[in-house]
Order: structure tokens, then sequence, then C-alpha cells
């Protein structure tokens, strides 16, 4: 669905990835993670065909994302982290740009919007950022594109609206969808994620499956010294020290995404032990 | 489905635009409608009344074609700006039509619509102003009767005849230069395509004036007879009317190449 070839992109002269190789397959979430800065933005935009790589190579669904043809851009949607609505009231919105996405379900979009609490009468304008994503996002899981982008898409949202989308996102997705989401807030989306892929300093530092990671590794509190010593990542808690091990025990752990990040930044050796 | 034109994709394009700007291309007709009436009244109170000249076809027609230019070039060059802006830049650029249907778009909102509007706001007002000055015929106006200019037989420059086609000729360029900008800069379109438009003019200019040097015999004569080759009358000819064309050419590939 998605292939990228040895990508390179740099911002004039500002490397910002370089040889990148990726492949995001359909029936799949991705957890893109990454520190502010390593490109996780620019490769959604080059995947969006906003940008422009320096080298290597991206197709989606058959297509080069930067021609922008009409077939690619209505079979892939991007909700940026910063994004700009019309003027206009929610239901105008519908009927002006609904009609350039062929598989836009109306139903849908009412039905993510009212679970939202958002009325439709109320025009864009007016709305908070919060309640503007709201409409974005629900806009862009009833275009039923195959291919969705989402930059940090919980940012801004409150408490209930970030329970109202998992579980939105969780009725919206199918077999033949690819869903990318970049974030940095891993804990809202742990549920819905089922591959995380990791850059940093421009490099693919991590690209895995939820259930591997959960085979392989083992999320717990630790009271013996030998035990933490021997983690690949320990943190001090409440309750005691949280560490990332191996998971020796064979029984599959509860994967914490935010735990399972700082090891991965912090110890090359937590990748390493996913290699053999 | 074509990829370069479909007559339904560009359909829901026009929709689309004309349902987001509606509100403000609305209220600037309104301030345009209110600058014009200042305006003639502001002539009309100083001078049409009190000298008894109403208000003459000249400075309606001057009025017209000031605006146009004005109103015209201004629209053009805030037409694409959005694509100065990361936010409203991937909003027009990840809307499922082609680039050559957006920049077809743009033509026909700049090109055909914006003056079928601008005529229709101005003859609006035109009418109305020339009525009223014509209402004090009777009183202080001495010079006849004012009469509504036609600006389709504008006599501006009295060494042509044809003026309003090459005044609109000329519009139409200058309009597309800035359509250009407005896709081309980043920031501050109206202004940077001014500042490119004056340098561009004054290298032609000194680009003339090497040639001239170089053609106009050195003997302190007051009077010099130069031959015009016969390709130049029909060069500048072919100059005027390539202008807006080569702009727009220009323009879809600036959108084509557009990165925010």
């Amino acid at each position: 669905m998605i292939s990228i070839k040895n990508l390179s992109f740099s911002y004039k002269k500002k490397p910002v990835f370089s040889s990148l190789d990726l492949q995001f397959e359909p029936g799949h979430v991705y957890g893109l993670l990454g520190r502010n800065g390593t490109g996780k933005s620019s490769l959604l935009r080059n995947i969006a065909g906003l940008l422009s790589p320096k080298n290597g190579t991206i197709t989606v669904n058959g297509h080069v994302p930067f021609q922008k043809l009409p077939v690619f851009l209505q079979d892939v949607f991007m909700v940026p982290e910063e994004f700009y609505l019309p003027d206009v009231p929610v239901r105008n919105f519908i009927k002006y740009y609904a009609p350039f996405y062929p598989r836009f379900d109306s139903e849908k979009f009412r039905k993510y919007i009212s679970i939202f609490e958002i009325p439709e009468d109320n025009t864009l304008q007016n709305m908070s950022y919060g309640q503007k994503k709201k409409v974005l996002i629900s806009f862009a899981l009833a275009t039923r594109a195959r291919v969705l982008l989402m930059d940090e898409p919980t940012n801004g949202l409150d408490i209930m609206s970030k329970s109202q989308f998992r579980k939105i996102m969780a009725e919206a997705m199918n077999d033949d969808q690819c869903i990318i989401i970049s974030t940095h807030q891993v804990k809202d989306l742990e549920h819905l994620i089922d591959r995380i892929t990791i850059i940093d300093e421009g490099k693919i530092l991590f690209n895995e499956t939820m259930d591997s990671i959960a085979r392989k590794l083992s999320f717990r509190f630790a009271y013996d010294q030998e035990d933490v010593a021997a983690a690949y990542y320990n943190e001090s808690s409440f309750g005691g020290t949280v560490v990332v091990t191996q998971n020796t025990e064979g029984e599959e752990s509860k994967v914490d995404l935010e735990l399972l990040y700082k090891a991965i930044i912090t110890n090359p050796d937590t990748s390493k032990s996913f290699q053999h | 489905m074509n990829q370069f034109f479909d007559q339904k994709r560009f359909s829901l394009l026009v929709l689309k635009h004309w349902a987001d700007n509606k509100k403000r291309y609305t209220l600037s007709l309104l301030a345009y409608m209110g600058l014009l009436i200042t305006w003639f009244l502001f002539g009309l109170i100083i001078e049409g009344i009190p000298e008894g000249h109403g208000l003459p076809e000249e400075i309606q027609l001057t009025t017209f074609f000031f605006s146009l230019f004005a109103v015209g070039t201004f629209y053009a060059s805030q037409y694409f700006s959005d694509l100065g802006s990361r936010e409203k830049g991937s909003h027009l650029l990840l809307v499922p039509a082609s680039s050559f249907e957006k920049l077809l778009c743009s033509l026909f909102f700049t090109v055909i619509v914006f003056p079928i509007l601008m005529i229709a706001c101005f003859y609006l007002v035109d009418v109305s102003m020339v009525t009223i000055a014509n209402s004090f015929s009777g009183g202080s106006i001495s010079k006849g009767k004012s009469t509504v200019a036609n600006i389709f037989e504008a006599e501006l420059i009295r060494f042509n005849t044809k003026q309003t086609i090459y005044l609109l000729l000329f519009f139409f360029s200058v309009q597309s230069l800035f359509l250009l900008g407005s896709a081309y800069f980043k920031k501050y379109n109206f202004i940077k395509t001014i500042i490119t438009g004056f340098l561009v003019f004054v290298a032609c200019f000194f680009l003339v004036y090497v040639i001239a040097e170089h053609i106009v015999p050195e003997e302190k004569e007051d009077y010099y007879f130069l031959k015009i080759e016969k390709w130049f009358p029909t060069f500048l000819q072919a100059l005027a009317y390539s202008t807006a064309p080569i702009a727009w050419v220009a323009t879809y590939f600036v959108l084509k190449a557009k990165q925010v």
C-alpha cells in the first residue's frame, strides 16, 4: 500500500531523514514515534504529497504522491497537527467537500460528530480548536480513504474527547485501510496501534508489531536490585521501580508504550533484542 | 476519470471556492461600492455641483479603470496567497482536484467573475450617482446633463481607438502577473510582485536605452529617422496578447511544484 525506498528529505541544507525504507500495509494502525524534529511530520507530508523527497521513492496505492493526481488525493486523507477549515457551517462543509471523496459516508460522519457532541448547525470559525479538530477527524474517517495520516490527532482534545476519539477510531477502522498516527501522547492511543515505528536522528530505530513486543519484552515492577540492573530500562515510581526487561516467562505482557519508547531511545540493546 | 481535467471535478471546485469565499466576496463588493459612492459624492460636493460640471464621463471612466486595476491586481495577488501558510496551503493542495483544475478555477474567478461583478457594481453606483448629479441640473449644474459613461468605448488615451480592448488586455496581463506572484511568493505577495515588476521594467528600460545608444547615429541633429523593422509592431502585439497566457502557464507549473 505504502512503499518507501531509500527516502531522503531535507529542508534546504538541513537534512531531516536519510535512506528510509518502510512498508505500510492495509489493515493496520501504525504508531509513528520520535523526538521533536526527527521528521515524523515531514514523513507524513511526504506520503501526502505536500513535500517532495530529495532522494528515493514513495508509492502510495501505486501513485507517486508529489504528482498530486486527483485519484491519489481522493484516497489519502491527512489530519495535520495545525490545520485550516473554512468559515462555513458544518452542514455546508459536508455539502461542498464530501463530493470530492467517492467513498464518503454521510451517515457515518453524522454519527461521529454526534459522538463528539458537535452540533451540525455550528459555523466552523466559531468553534474552538478542539471542536474543529473533532470535525476534521470525523470527516477524515467518513471519507473512508484507504490511507489515513494523522499528525498528533489527540492534541487539543479534552479527556472526554480522547476517549470518544478512541471509540470512534475503533469503530471506523477496516481491513482495506492503512492508518498512520504520529504522536507524542502514546497513552491516548495504546489500544489502537498495532505496529510501532520509532524514528530517531533521521533513521528508523525500531519497527515492530505490538504482538512481537508483548512476546519479547516485559513491562513490570521490579523489587530486586539484580532485576533492576539487568533491565533494558528502569524508572522509579510510587509503587517501586518499573522496568523493561526481556520476557523470559513466555507470557505476553501488557505493553507500556511510554516505557518502550524510553527504553528504545536510551538503550540500543532493547531494539537489538528483536534482531534474533 | 481524466486526471488532468474533469468537468464534474471542476464544477465541484468552483462551488467549493464560492461557498468558502462568498462572505468575503460579498463584503468586499459592498466595501467597493461604499468607496465608489464616497468618491463620487466627494467629487460632486467639492466640484461637480458648485462648478456645474456634474459627473463628467472622464471622471467615471478614470474611476472605473483605476479601481479595476487596483482591486483586480490586489484580488489576484490574494488568490493563491494561502500557499504561503502551512495550514491553508495544505488545505488547498490536498483538495482532490488537479493543479490544472485549481488554476482554471482561479482564472474563472479572476478573469470572468471578478470583472463582471466589478462592472455590475460600478454601474449600480454610477447610474445612481449620475441620477443624483442630474437632479441638481435645474439648480447649479450649468454645463448640460451628465451621462453614464460607456466603459466599452473608453476614450482615455487620445491616440488609440481600441482603447477598451487594449486597456483590458493590459489589465489581464498585469493581473496574470499578480496571480503568478500570489502562487510564487510565500509572503507579501502584492508588494513583492510590484517590486519584481518594477525591477523588470527598469531592466527593460536600460536594455532599450543601451540598444538605442547603438542604433542612433552620433551626428548632432535635432531629428533622426530610424527604420523600425517590420516585425517589431507584430512582436509588440504578440507580447501584449501572450503575457497573460505565459503567466498562467507559469502559475500552473508553480502550483504543481509547490511544497508546504
